[in-house]
């Protein structure tokens, strides 16, 4: 079985490397072998090392040659077709399923090629080191995080991310992409050239990830403390080396120069934008200016809104994008020139308009916006952009301070008196429920002028009830929003003016339950996540315009019911998660992009190299073989086919033989009991798949056929046929050596009226199943050698097809095969009993479509993404 | 120290300001003016220049003034974990 090497570079620090080695034993990692490069230390290291010599293997170099080249050494001595991971001695592990999930995100899509993880400090509260990071070309100074600040590890950035590079304190390197990239730069001594990697692999089309499923603690700079200026001064040199490398190529990485127009404090939801966007439009290759349309001191908070803050261009820019109060329009400083907000309002106010005017694009974030701008006269282009969450922060798994009495919870924000009318959310709470019931409004008054007299003026309004508490003159940490909303239950967002509130999309991605106005930008997500309150046009005094006084009884019986509804946790998150996907910021900034782009005739983006393939390294098959097809679809046929060719199906006592298939099945019954528990360990079966795959079931998955993998490799060529592959196929990757896929596919009808027949199943369900199975099986081989066999073309012309299939494992480099004779496959590939393919249920045009490539096996060429979602 | 110092109320500010034919966010940015040199001695010939210059830069008073007033509490980050637990606690947790 193919496996990892686990490299740590140590050099002297005995202690730091121990509790590293201790730590990583301890979680006793699966299909790997542990190797210490012992870097020419002069402490205790070589002789306390040599108390692991049973569990680890032990490269001694004879001196301090550096991080890249000691790390080359490791990499050097690991099995050649092994993957590597790259270990700094300073890391503790303190999950033991690290590897495991390494190795899920790194064989998710065959372009996947560097996997690195969360790692985070070893305070008690505990810092965010590292969650994958990126470079700018004008400082060329790694950042760790996206948002460059070293923040508390509240669970964000949890789910894998392809980022522009990971740190390689730890970095698990696919054998294929080392094949592809070759080892480390050597031109650099230790720093950046984890960074360089990653950009050299982008250009090969070699994707790098960040797995957020790992988090490991990571003491930094355990090796090179205390050294009198040595580290700053290796950093200092490869930082050079970097710049001369990769600057201006990152330079020539951007299309054009955009201006931001807005705030960092407030209003607190237009610079809740400018933190979301600033940073993903740099990222995406505009390079952000940032210029506040109001005195401010700036906010600190994200690194790449600072940086666009200290950036001068040259007037005129590209393009200008004014996010804030329309009255600041006619500020916009750009040759294209856009804005970006919404109205309280029903109409805007008049004198935004000639701002407006003055725009080439003005966009709003939904229907009730447009209309509002429309009213007011605005002529120029209204587009609708809707602003997504980022559930890399907003999710329900972030940890809050709940309210230790375990009451409701309910949460309002307020940042304007008139607008947010709080008052009446204090009246509204009290008649609602009893002294006694078990419930707690917390109500944040936003920093901003007038806001203390705010907050002391509702906490007189409510003196003396327990049940609220009002809080002023508090501003929490940007990336700890999160926090703040888990820590309720409810969001409340009783507000007369229909302006967009953020806090609405965010508290619905962490699983909050909503109450709000059934009126401007949040009446929608109301309606459709929420409680929609209810709500009478009134006049704003001050402005004279109109907005809606949500109905008092209603928000009162909101209250009530929020608080009597009651969710699982599986609920919560699944609401939370299908609400996130669908409300992603990701998908804004991509549009926000477009626009832009479009809108100042940027140059279009560079194309992105070809997503790297393992396929294109043309290594040779190893001789392991997967035979993937859904149920009643011939596999058991092509099985016995291959065997008869010289390939091994295991002992002949653990073939299974059942009634459906007197022939037999060519599957092992060992490898049909892993799949059937894998399958039942997540909740479902082969009828009905199941959608998650919990870690602890993966690794009992890989653990049981892992064994089996040692066992058949003692046989090269072998195979596994087991039809529930097609599901799991891709769990087995990161075991297996150069692997061969061999496809089968039947007439999508033949396989639902053999299901119907056999399982008592309505053809369409089974036409979803085949469906379910197919794409998973391609999407699962995309990348990775792979041939393609047509069952009824085989029974209809066996000796020419099995000649075929034959000729394509031999060009694969399979070898000790040989061919069984005509009479011998004319023998075993027997039609079967005739199967109709007459129609039992309609195909939807998906089906078809999937069908129709598998015909012209243009599916061969579909990358993973294309195969699941079907684009022939 | 033994106790906050008396806090003004607005009123008060109010009357001040008028008394100086300010308003009351120029009265605030007329503190900062007057706050910059500590050691100075006030009296009417500074106060007079500190207005005047005031006068002649309406806009950045205001702008200071904006900024004053976003209070402390605007650019003082406390943690979620820290806060959320007390106020759960305590009706009051700056007093508390």
């Amino acid at each position: 079985m193919r496996g990892a090497a686990l490299i740590v570079l140590a050099w002297n620090q005995w202690p730091t490397t121990r509790r590293c080695l201790e730590s990583l034993l301890a979680t006793r990692p699966f299909a790997a072998q542990v190797i210490v490069v012992d870097n020419g230390s002069s402490d205790a290291t070589p002789q306390e090392l040599a108390a692991f010599a049973d569990r680890v293997r032990i490269v001694t170099l004879p001196e301090n040659l550096g991080f890249v080249r000691g790390m080359n050494a490791g990499i050097a001595a690991a099995d050649a077709d092994a993957d590597v991971v790259l270990l700094n001695n300073d890391l503790v592990f303190e999950q033991a399923d690290w590897l495991e999930r390494l190795r899920d995100a790194a064989y998710a899509a065959p372009e996947i090629g560097i996997v690195g993880c969360r790692q985070r400090g070893p305070q008690e509260k505990h810092l965010l080191y590292h969650a994958g990071g990126f470079t700018e070309p004008d400082d060329i100074w790694g950042q760790q995080t996206e948002s460059g600040s070293m923040e508390r590890d509240v669970a964000q950035y949890t789910s894998a991310r392809r980022v522009q590079h990971v740190a390689f304190a730890l970095a698990y390197l696919r054998r294929d992409c080392l094949q592809r990239i070759g080892t480390l730069d050597e031109a650099f001594h230790s720093y950046f050239e984890d960074t360089d990697y990653c950009l050299r692999a982008a250009a090969f089309g070699i994707a790098t990830v960040n797995a957020g499923a790992v988090t490991l603690k990571h003491e930094q700079h355990g090796s090179t403390q205390d050294d009198g200026g040595f580290r700053q001064r290796l950093w200092a040199a490869s930082r050079a080396t970097f710049m001369a490398r990769w600057q201006d190529k990152l330079r020539a990485g951007y299309r054009g120069e955009v201006l931001w127009q807005g705030t960092t404090r407030a209003p607190a939801a237009h610079a809740h934008l400018a933190r979301l966007l600033v940073r993903r439009l740099d990222a995406r290759g505009l390079r952000m200016s940032f210029a506040a349309v109001a005195a401010e001191v700036a906010d600190a908070q994200d690194y790449r809104l600072a940086l666009a803050a200290r950036r001068r261009t040259a007037p005129p820019v590209d393009a200008a994008l004014v996010c804030a109060a329309g009255e600041h329009f006619l500020a916009a400083r750009g040759r294209h020139r856009l804005g970006l907000t919404w109205s309280d309002w029903t109409q805007a106010p008049a004198d935004w308009v000639a701002g407006a005017n003055a725009l080439d694009l003005l966009l709003v974030p939904d229907a009730f916006q447009r209309e509002a701008f429309l009213r007011a006269g605005v002529r120029t282009l209204i587009e609708i952009l809707p602003l997504g969450v980022d559930a890399d922060y907003c999710h329900p798994q972030v940890p809050a301070p709940r309210d230790p009495h375990g009451r409701c919870v309910f949460l309002c924000v307020i940042e304007d008196a008139e607008r947010d009318a709080p008052e009446r959310v204090l009246g509204a709470f009290s008649a609602a429920f009893a002294r006694d019931a078990e419930v707690f409004l917390l109500m944040l008054v936003q920093p901003g002028p007038g806001a203390q007299a705010l907050a002391e003026r509702l906490e007189r309004q409510c003196a003396g009830d327990a049940r609220i508490r009002v809080r002023g003159n508090w501003n929490w940490p940007w990336h700890q929003r999160a926090q703040l909303l888990r820590s309720a239950d409810v969001y409340l967002s009783a507000r007369r003016g229909g302006g967009y509130d953020p806090c609405v999309a965010d508290a619905l991605a962490c699983g909050l339950q909503l109450i709000a106005s059934d009126f401007g930008s949040s009446g929608e997500l109301a309606r459709r996540h929420g409680v929609a309150l209810a709500a009478q046009p009134c006049i704003d005094a001050r402005i004279g315009l109109e907005w809606a006084e949500p109905e008092f009884e209603a928000l009162v019986a909101a209250l009530r019911a929020t608080h009597r509804r009651t969710r699982t946790v599986d609920e919560v998150t699944a609401a939370a998660r299908t609400f996130a996907h669908s409300h992603s910021i990701e998908a804004s900034a991509d549009r926000l992009v477009q626009r832009i782009g479009e809108l100042a005739a940027l140059a279009p983006a560079a194309p992105a190299p070809t997503p790297h393939r393992p396929i294109d390294l043309q290594r040779s098959a190893s001789g392991q073989v997967l035979v993937l097809g859904m149920h009643r679809s011939g596999t058991s046929c092509v099985a016995g086919l291959l065997a008869r060719m010289g390939v091994h199906v295991g002992p002949q006592r653990d073939l299974l033989i059942g009634p459906d298939n007197p022939k037999g099945h060519y599957e092992s019954g060992r490898l049909h009991g892993a799949c059937l528990r894998r399958l039942g360990d997540a909740g479902g079966d082969w009828r009905d798949p199941p959608v998650a795959a919990p870690a602890a079931a993966v690794d009992a998955f890989r653990g049981a056929v892992g064994a089996l993998i040692d066992e058949f490799d003692a046989q090269r060529p072998w195979l596994f046929k087991e039809p529930r592959l097609c599901l799991l196929a891709r769990e087995l990757l990161p075991l297996l050596t150069r692997p061969l896929f061999v496809h089968v596919a039947r007439d999508p009808h033949k396989v639902a009226a053999s299901l119907s027949a056999r399982d008592r199943m309505h053809p369409a369900q089974a036409l979803a199943l085949w469906e379910r199975y197919t794409r998973e099986a391609f999407a699962a081989s995309a990348g990775w050698p792979r041939v393609l066999v047509d069952y009824d073309a085989l029974c209809a012309q066996p000796l020419a097809i099995a000649r075929e299939l034959f000729e394509q494992l031999r060009a694969q480099g399979i070898d000790g095969l040989s061919w069984p004779g005509d009479a011998d496959v004319l023998a075993w590939v027997d039609a079967p009993a005739r199967t109709s393919n007459t129609p039992l249920a309609a195909m939807t045009s998906a089906q078809l479509a999937l069908q129709a490539a598998i015909a012209e096996r243009s599916i061969l060429a579909q990358h993973a993404a294309q195969a699941l979602r079907g684009a022939a | 120290m033994s106790g906050a110092s008396p806090v003004p109320d607005v009123a008060r500010i109010d009357a001040l300001a008028r008394q100086l034919a300010l308003t009351p966010h120029e009265l605030l940015a007329l503190t900062g003016v007057l706050a910059n040199r500590p050691d100075a001695l006030l009296d009417a010939e500074r106060l007079a220049q500190a207005l005047a210059c005031l006068r002649q830069a309406p806009q950045a008073a205001a702008a200071a003034a904006d900024l004053l007033l976003l209070g402390c509490g605007a650019y003082v980050l406390d943690d979620v974990d820290r806060v959320l637990p007390l106020l759960w606690s305590s009706p009051d947790p700056d007093r508390g």
